[in-house]
């Protein structure tokens, strides 16, 4: 089988059992996270993710570290060159202005390859870590995520591009009619109605929109995630229900980049990568851990040639482009 | 034998969004785009400085009810920039303001103890209060917390974040199910659970406080590790540093346990007369007819956009009370109809006009004078105890130290009074502070302070 349609290529940067061989100054610095992102690079991986939550990790000693995503990517994105970097953000606790300044600077920083893995603190646990209020059913907790993709993409339009004017004639820095109060109003999680006036402090995004991604992790119920979906550019589905998954996400949000995400530790071989693309996903997500990283994807590569699949390009480009999704609209703007 | 100079320590400030900061300059570069960020850290770190401080923006301002669009508007937000300097130098800090009133514990503790592994130890927060329902209104939980409780919330969430920063045991590779546990309940915080980020190399992160009340001068002194102040003439100086450093001993603490860091501009010219020269010529850059206009309608209250900035100072007085004029920034004005009334003395007695008299009043440049001069007054404000080094706050961006840099920094090495090497490696060690003192130190120590008070 042949096809020329390109097969992307995410890598998480994200800590696997194996990796307790590591010296923790290596896990903690982000110099192993770093080896990895810049393997995922060279070998032509089209983006990073890192997870996170608001909380530590089950592993054992230094695995149960959790670095914030965020930070970690800004700190990546001067070191790398083309790789676009996803940091998982919180959006059950988290303030959604902070998401919106941080996610578009890091927009900035990464100079047109950033995105952000929306994703809501369902546990208890994490509740209690910001105690600000108890734990959200899923329902309302993927709906709230949902709100807060409306809310940061607000944000990020409410600065239209050349707002910034710097007029010496009359004074003025900016032309005030092209930023926007976003003036969203809108109900948490926990049935609490709040709201955010705006408009964003940060000027607009390098690529208008960092590119917004959804993960649905295996077991949990697909449904529940389509207020998040919906605002979604792309998606990551569990390997095992891939087609089906694609198919719901599609209907949902046309358009949608559709990733079937590996089990930890599990690397596809050119039949699995063959059935991925059979059913019509968009690329493979794969968690190889960070020591065995560079490994893996030469096995990846191997494999995608086996397969007669067109990935691992490493082309240049934002983000946006190399998922093959449209420019950013913005929907303030009059055309 | 005379006793050893004192060093001078010097940081950089990312210029801000007031307008001091010159953008109509020919040499004005992007106030966003990474590479201005990165190009001043660099340039910082060349010139051996502690380190690189930014502000943060959770509103954009307002001026009589629109967004002022005079100065610089737009900022990026802070943690994330720092992450991105911290992959691009070596020695330099990483310092920048965050909100205690708009972050919570665990997030913001989580997020600087990132940042100092990141930076293998160069990590700092200046922590601020921000008590206006203007910027709540970006916030969930919109304006909540009243004037007089800002330190209060301020004071528990710096402690709350040394008790999250040193709850992992020293070896992680070790830590068993239970590694970063804690609990913390308090009239402002009842959060418990398990710290995601093992210990950092500073453990804490340098703690700044910037604000030069009395309450500030306490919060300081029971809390900061640095203060980031406002720049006076040598004698005030002098007493308000004698003032901090008199009070650590409620607390406990050492004289060298608090540096005091002034923020403080600067005009550089091949000879003094001609420093002076460009500083005029800088104070009428960051004054614009406009924008004399709105400063002197941030004191009056009214509008005033019909007067001629060129022309006599206004007639009529301040409205005192109703809404403010100007949201979103610090403002230092009361009493106004006496101030109005000093101003309109002045401008009359020196044939100033509205521009003249803005400028005599708000445009005074700390250090004025050729790259020497300027060293020998830098090096006379740590020398007589007013200052333990400097917040430079440049008027350009983003090559607005360069010029420092190159010209003023080899002159203090020449004295003898500036590092001609970074002596330690994390930027605690560069501050000359000693290791972290445990929560359970300061905490007893404030206990202390305020039963002597009491």
């Amino acid at each position: 089988m042949s096809s020329t349609r390109p097969f992307l290529t995410a890598v998480a940067l994200d800590p696997v059992p194996a990796d307790r061989a590591l010296s923790p100054t290596d896990l903690l610095s982000g110099r192993a996270q770093l080896g990895l992102a810049r393997a995922a690079e060279d070998a032509g991986a089209d983006l990073v993710t890192v997870a996170d939550a608001l909380d530590a990790a089950d592993g054992p000693g230094v695995l149960a570290a959790r670095l914030s995503a965020l930070e970690l990517c800004a700190w990546l994105a001067p070191l790398t060159r083309r790789i676009g970097l996803v940091p998982t953000v919180t959006t059950t606790h988290t303030e959604p202005f902070l998401l919106g300044v941080s996610t578009a600077t890091l927009d900035h920083v990464a100079v047109g390859r950033a995105g952000v893995l929306l994703a809501p603190s369902l546990a208890r646990a994490e509740a209690a870590n910001v105690g600000r209020r108890p734990a959200a059913d899923p329902p309302e907790a993927w709906r709230e995520t949902g709100e807060v993709a409306d809310v940061v993409a607000r944000l990020w339009d409410s600065w239209e591009d050349g707002a910034e004017i710097r007029d010496v004639a009359t004074g003025r820095f900016v032309d005030r009619e092209k930023l926007h109060y976003v003036d969203f109003a809108g109900t948490d999680s926990t049935g609490v109605p709040f709201t955010v006036k705006g408009p964003s402090i940060v000027p607009r995004p390098p690529q208008g929109r960092p590119v917004v991604v959804v993960r649905r992790d295996p077991g949990t119920d697909l449904e529940a995630l389509r207020p998040a979906v919906e605002r979604a550019d792309a998606v990551l589905v569990p390997a095992g229900s891939a087609g089906a998954d694609a198919a719901a996400v599609r209907r949902w949000c046309p358009g949608v980049v559709v990733l079937a995400s590996c089990a930890p530790g599990e690397v596809p071989d050119a039949a699995a990568l063959a059935e991925i693309a059979r059913a019509e996903l968009d690329g493979v997500h794969v968690t190889p851990g960070l020591a065995a990283g560079a490994e893996v994807l030469r096995r990846l590569r191997t494999g995608l040639d086996a397969a007669g699949l067109d990935g691992l390009r490493g082309a240049a480009g934002t983000l946006r482009e190399r998922l093959g999704l449209p420019g950013a609209g913005n929907q303030y703007e009059r055309s | 034998m005379s006793a050893p100079q004192r060093q001078v320590h010097v940081a950089a400030h990312f210029p801000g969004v007031n307008n001091a900061t010159v953008w109509a300059d020919p040499a004005s570069g992007s106030h966003i785009d990474a590479e201005s960020f990165l190009h001043m850290a660099r340039t910082a770190e060349r010139g051996l400085m502690d380190f690189f401080f930014l502000a943060e923006g959770l509103r954009l301002r307002e001026h009589r009810g629109r967004i002022h669009d005079l100065d610089v508007v737009g900022r990026p937000d802070t943690l994330t920039i720092l992450a991105a300097i911290a992959a691009v130098t070596e020695h330099l800090g990483v310092a920048g303001t965050l909100s205690a009133t708009y972050h919570e514990p665990y997030e913001l503790a989580r997020q600087l103890a990132t940042l100092d592994h990141l930076s293998d130890g160069r990590a700092a927060w200046n922590c601020v209060t921000t008590s206006d329902a203007f910027t709540g209104e970006n916030f969930r939980r919109g304006g909540y917390l009243p004037y007089p409780r800002r330190y209060d919330r301020a004071i528990d969430f710096i402690a709350t974040a040394r008790e999250l920063w040193e709850s992992w045991p020293e070896d992680p590779a070790g830590a068993g199910p239970d590694a970063g546990a804690y609990e913390h309940v308090s009239e402002f915080f009842e959060i418990r659970g398990r710290f995601s980020v093992p210990r950092s190399p500073q453990v804490h992160p340098v703690v700044f406080q910037a604000g030069d009340s009395d309450a500030g001068r306490d919060f300081a002194a029971g809390s900061a590790d640095v203060i980031f102040t406002r720049h006076a003439e040598l004698g005030l100086g002098q007493e308000f540093y004698r003032d901090v450093k008199r009070r650590l001993t409620a607390y406990g603490r050492g004289e060298d346990e608090l540096k005091i860091y002034p923020g403080v501009s600067f005009v550089l010219g091949e000879t003094d007369d001609d420093a002076r020269e460009r500083a005029r010529h800088v104070a009428r850059q960051q004054n614009s007819g406009p924008t004399v206009l709105a400063f002197l309608e941030r004191v009056w209250n009214t509008d005033l956009s019909g007067y001629d900035p060129d022309g006599p100072m206004p007639e009529i007085d301040p409205v005192v009370g109703g809404p403010s004029f100007s949201q979103g920034r610090v403002d230092h004005f009361k009493g106004a109809k006496e101030r109005a009334d000093r101003w309109r003395a002045t401008a009359e007695a020196e044939g100033l006009s509205i521009r003249e008299l803005v400028i005599r009043v708000s445009a005074d440049h700390s250090f004025v004078g050729s790259p020497a001069t300027v060293a020998e007054q830098m090096s006379a404000y740590v020398q007589e105890r007013a200052a333990d080094g400097f917040i430079l706050v440049p008027h350009l961006t983003p090559g607005g130290i360069d010029e420092f840099v190159d010209r003023v920094v080899p002159e203090l090495q020449e004295r003898g009074v500036y590092r001609t090497a970074y002596e330690g490696s994390t930027l605690r060690e560069n501050l000359g502070l000693p290791a972290h003192r445990p929560a359970a130190q300061w905490a007893a120590a404030r206990a202390g302070a305020e039963e002597v008070r009491a």
